[in-house]
């Protein structure tokens, strides 16, 4: 009700302005103030998934000093809060709205449609829809660039994964972390532990004793904390930090790590916002120049031929030379699944839900 | 000091309600003081804080939705409370409530029989229910305490509805993502004010008060109840049962914070995800006590302590105040109130030095 006045007021309005031919007018004018929104689910904090999104925002608000003003609210854990929030965002003038997690994508796809006074991006969403753009990151190009130092240092060759859930972003983050290990050392296994959780301290710490008890010397794995990391270095094995660099919390045995940087995301958006073409898009980006992922420094123990080795892959990466899926692949038992030649497309990596030869452990189903 | 407290001969009527009321005064105090200290203007942030969730229709109905299941709950254990009857369980037996619902509507709720609803609120109900059964049992055979008991069956139901979300109740469609598919519309409540999220559960919510109300003020079985809770033997020697009592503080709470679980699933949720409550069932707890125990000061409360919550996520978002406002506010109504409460037993009496033993004796 309320809706089709509003709408017929705007109709109305509009068609009296050209009537008396006022000019075009966008939505934005560039001398105003660009207001974001942005709804973490967790507290930010120095390091883990919140602190790499809340990084984006600072970055918007470093590129466009006293031109956007970001609005932030954290600790929105409750996912029936979700869409009040966005909506508030949005009537309180907020032009671009960013969510940080898959859990807040099936609140924007409904609310997205209906908000136009606002422009919403999801991280972590599946596809794009009307008014709602996605974006994501290939975490698979640098979970095989980890691999391959994994690769190198394995004495025991057994590497250990502590897996969050098994959605296709851990299951194919996974995958490439062993196929960059096999790449040189074909001897190598990966076991897979899985905690059932993104951020779990003592499940983590069980998971990690679990996989060095079982041989793994280089461990790695989804969930974003130090904890891990610090675990494994009591043990007296190497970690690896994915989607997260935590060398100053592991000070001695973390071998290498990449970590997110969603600022391209944000600054993207915003800039279109500002110039009045803003499209809902599905961006998925790796390695490279405004890439979603970056390589972080490595533990001096690494030796210079092995950083040698993961510099080339990155640069044949991201000059798509190098495809970390390309064939020939088998599953798990074995049975082929990417002939040689080929390479597993976009559509088929984003909702894997199968190990490669060599990973030894199963998704959790019933 | 020269100030004293003195019992009072018998509670002060007066009081019962003039403590909450300055709690709540001295809250908002504080709540300026809070505000002061942050640089901004205490009036206009206290006025933002609890005015700007309820700017429009759509705010008042968010209030609706989120005091609803701490109201139906709080109503439902104010009963028990009354009669000394420790219910901590509300959590658990919500989401018990809410996987009975849960299975209902994924399993037929695609059918799209107008059954379906109803008989989701009945098993919630049911599933409440049961869930409460199992301290009431024990307590009432074996003499284990309902507070332990209740509180691990927490643990024990949110451990099951996680199960089943991470196993036979995942979108086949949801890439692995621990939740189920979206309910079907025939499992949704339906909306009772257009343009918002406030269901019919907001009914439900005010039938629990009103029912309740018969019970504890109306009815000699709410009597009973009160007997048992202020002295177990004089009500033992009145004939009334004290297992009685037992089983009907545990299945109201049980009953209520079923239908609060399916509120959840059916409302504000549309989906099944591994916790459908984070705290409900232990808010339920701070707003009974806050609302007297009862019926209508458990609608007050339940109202107050979701403006609460509204209100911090618009201090965050209009204040730039930090997120755990919300709980800070919350706990400094609950200090003041517990504070003001000395009150209803208690006077203050202005005595100078030496005159004290005297006026504590008269």
């Amino acid at each position: 009700m309320t809706g089709s006045t509003r709408r017929h007021f705007l109709k109305t309005t509009a068609a009296a302005a050209l009537a008396t031919g006022a000019g075009y007018r966008p939505a934005w004018a560039a001398e105003e103030v660009l207001k974001v929104g942005v709804i973490h689910m967790g507290a930010i904090s120095d390091t883990g998934w919140e602190h790499y999104q809340a990084q984006a925002w600072r970055a918007l608000e470093t590129a466009y000093p006293g031109k956007v003003k970001v609005t932030v609210l954290e600790n929105i854990a409750q996912i029936q809060d979700c869409e009040r929030l966005f909506r508030q965002l949005s009537t309180q003038g907020n032009k671009l709205i960013f969510g940080t997690t898959f859990s807040q994508y099936a609140s924007l796809k409904k609310l997205a449609p209906t908000l136009t006074g606002s422009h919403f991006e999801c991280c972590a969403g599946i596809e794009a829809g009307r008014n709602l753009g996605v974006f994501e990151a290939r975490q698979y190009e640098g979970t095989y660039l980890t691999g391959i130092a994994a690769g190198r240092m394995t004495k025991s060759n057994i590497l250990g994964w502590v897996g969050a859930f098994p959605v296709p972003q851990v299951i194919y983050s996974l995958n490439a972390f062993l196929l960059g290990a096999r790449s040189v050392n074909p001897a190598a296994t990966l076991k897979v532990v899985w905690a059932n959780a993104w951020v779990d301290p003592a499940k983590e710490k069980d998971a990690v004793a679990a996989l060095v008890a079982q041989g793994a010397d280089v461990l790695s794995g989804s969930p974003n904390t130090p904890v891990q990391g610090l675990a494994a270095e009591e043990k007296g094995v190497w970690s690896i930090g994915s989607t997260g660099d935590f060398s100053a919390y592991v000070r001695k045995k973390q071998l290498t790590s990449f970590e997110l940087d969603w600022s391209s995301a944000h600054l993207g958006a915003a800039k279109a916002v500002i110039e009045g073409n803003w499209k809902p898009e599905s961006r998925w980006l790796g390695l490279g120049a405004g890439g979603f992922l970056k390589m972080t420094t490595s533990s001096p123990d690494l030796p210079a031929s092995v950083a040698a080795e993961m510099k080339a892959a990155e640069a044949a990466i991201v000059s798509g030379t190098l495809k970390p899926f390309a064939g020939p692949l088998k599953d798990q038992s074995g049975a082929p699944k990417v002939a040689a030649g080929a390479a597993l497309p976009d559509q088929e990596i984003r909702t894997m839900t199968w190990l490669v030869e060599g990973v030894q452990g199963t998704l959790p189903r019933t | 000091m020269p100030l004293h407290f003195e019992a009072r001969t018998k509670p002060s009527a007066k009081m019962v309600w003039l403590a909450p009321a300055t709690a709540l005064a001295l809250t908002a105090a504080a709540a300026m003081i809070v505000f002061a200290s942050a640089g901004l203007d205490p009036v206009q942030a206290l006025a933002t804080f609890v005015l700007s969730p309820l700017s429009d229709w759509y705010g008042v109905g968010e209030l609706l939705i989120k005091a609803t299941p701490m109201i139906l709950i709080g109503v439902g254990l104010s009963i028990g409370f009354r009669a000394g009857v420790w219910n901590i369980g509300a959590e658990g037996q919500l989401t018990i409530g809410a996987i009975f619902a849960g299975y209902l509507a994924l399993r037929f709720g695609p059918g799209d029989g107008i059954w379906v609803l109803p008989s989701m609120i009945v098993a919630a109900v049911a599933g409440g229910m049961l869930w409460a059964a199992i301290p009431a049992l024990l307590r009432t055979m074996f003499n284990a305490s309902e507070i332990l008991v209740s509180l691990m069956l927490n643990y024990v139901a949110q451990l099951w509805l996680s199960w089943l979300v991470f196993g036979a109740w995942r979108d086949p469609a949801g890439f692995n993502f621990p939740q189920s598919e979206p309910l079907a519309p025939a499992a949704l409540l339906p909306v009772i004010i257009e343009g918002t999220r406030a269901n019919i559960s907001v009914v439900f919510a005010l039938v629990a008060v009103a029912l309740g109300w018969i019970l504890v003020g109306r009815s000699f079985v709410g009597f009973q109840l009160r007997v048992t809770g202020l002295s177990s033997g004089v009500a033992r020697y009145a004939g009334f049962s004290p297992h009685r009592a037992v089983w009907i503080g545990m299945f109201a709470g049980g009953a209520a914070a079923g239908l609060a679980g399916v509120g959840e699933i059916a409302g504000p949720l549309g989906q099944i995800f591994p916790t459908v409550s984070s705290g409900y069932g232990y808010a339920a707890i701070i707003v009974a006590f806050l609302g007297r125990l009862h019926p209508v000061g458990v609608l007050l409360s339940g109202l107050l302590m979701a403006l609460i919550y509204l209100g911090g996520d618009s201090a965050q978002m209009s204040l730039g105040l930090p997120s755990a406002i919300s709980g800070l506010l919350q706990s400094l109504l609950l200090f003041f109130l517990l504070a003001a409460d000395v009150l209803v037993q208690y006077r203050i009496r202005y005595a100078p030095r030496g005159r004290s033993a005297l006026g504590a004796a008269a």
